[in-house]
């Protein structure tokens, strides 16, 4: 199982990596959380019953994972000790690509919890019914939210507001 | 910019694929561990606080029992009333270590994620409100032993006075008890108030 399980992760390793982008945009502790999601997706591994395909589990699974995480941060010690993590300011990327893409998941990092998943899985074309089955809401309500985000989102984008 | 852009912009972004997180990663070796470093150096910190707590609350405890039911000692309502304070900030502090473990531990990560956030969000109101009800019953309780005690002290209604100089605290440590219910629920509402309002996001 273990076996089956890694190979399915590393064919599936982009997924994570967008919503650890997503979720933990300049985070210094991205690469702790994408951990965490790794392993709390081993641990709901055997619930996973080829009902839907592996990819929609895996979305929904990590998804629930980094909301938790953001939720433990927020639930935190408010004077917790500064790691050495949090010194580190990001490496700046200056190429106009970069700028775009530093753009694009800033103007995201303003958007609720939920909001961040519709936009993930509707980028990353899946349907609305796929995208409504992974979150939990019909395919009408659906189509309305991402409207909704999409137009959030021009509008951050299109103010510069990021 | 239109939506279109959106979804250029999107691609765009991830066509070089730069910095990938999982390089280096052993796969294997993450899924032997129960958390991540930063996780479980939160979990760990709030147990450890719960243990601290616990500890002097027993010894807390069995020293007033031994003070009490051993040496036979008749405390004056004068000296409960700093001792229940110093109990009472004990119990506080412990249940509320306990109940930031629970709110942490729940989640139903195989859920949709609408379900898996109502879920949770059942669990923190549960927590919540069995927190309020609990301390509810417990201080109105002690207030109305405190009360008690002190009218037998005094030797009933008719010798309640103005002059009384010990009179005002108890006044004050019985508002206390009365208040704290209506505080902690307070202290609640403003640590979780960051996770409600993205639970009740509009989106859900």
């Amino acid at each position: 199982m273990k076996d089956e399980f890694i190979a399915l992760i590393n064919q599936h390793e982009g997924i994570l990596q967008k919503i650890c982008n997503i979720y933990f945009y300049r985070n210094p502790y991205k690469e702790d959380y994408y951990q965490e999601i790794l392993i709390r997706l081993w641990k709901s591994y055997p619930g996973f019953r080829n009902q839907s395909a592996f990819s929609t589990w895996l979305y929904r699974v990590a998804i629930n994972t980094a909301i938790d995480i953001v939720r433990k941060q927020s639930i935190r010690p408010r004077f917790a000790e500064i790691s050495k993590f949090e010194y580190n300011i990001p490496e700046s990327e200056s190429n106009s690509e970069s700028d775009q893409k530093d753009k694009l998941y800033r103007a995201i990092n303003q958007l609720s919890d939920i909001e961040k998943a519709i936009i993930l899985l509707h980028l990353e074309e899946y349907s609305y019914a796929e995208i409504g089955e992974i979150i939990g809401i019909s395919e009408g309500n659906v189509g309305v939210r991402i409207n909704r985000i999409k137009n959030q989102l021009i509008k951050i984008l299109g103010n510069g507001k990021h | 910019m239109e939506n279109t852009d959106l979804n250029r912009m999107w691609q765009n972004a991830h066509i070089q694929n730069k910095g990938k997180i999982s390089e280096g990663i052993n796969i294997e070796e993450i899924i032997k561990m129960n958390h991540c470093k930063t996780i479980s150096k939160i979990m760990s910190d709030i147990k450890l606080r719960i243990l601290l707590y616990s500890v002097i609350l027993s010894v807390f405890i069995c020293l007033m029992l031994y003070a009490v039911v051993y040496l036979g000692i008749n405390f004056s309502i004068g000296s409960i009333v700093p001792f229940s304070l110093v109990g009472l900030f004990l119990l506080i502090s412990t249940t509320m270590e306990i109940n930031r473990f629970i709110v942490l531990t729940k989640n139903a990560d195989n859920l949709p994620i609408r379900a898996s956030q109502n879920f949770f969000r059942k669990k923190l109101n549960q927590v919540k409100t069995i927190d309020f009800l609990s301390y509810l019953i417990l201080l109105y309780l002690l207030a109305i032993l405190v009360i008690r005690g002190y009218l037998q002290d005094i030797g009933g209604f008719k010798n309640l006075s103005g002059t009384n100089g010990f009179q005002p605290i108890i006044l004050i440590f019985i508002t206390i008890l009365l208040l704290t219910p209506w505080f902690i629920k307070y202290q609640n509402n403003q640590r979780y108030r960051k996770i409600e309002s993205d639970l009740d996001d509009p989106t859900n």
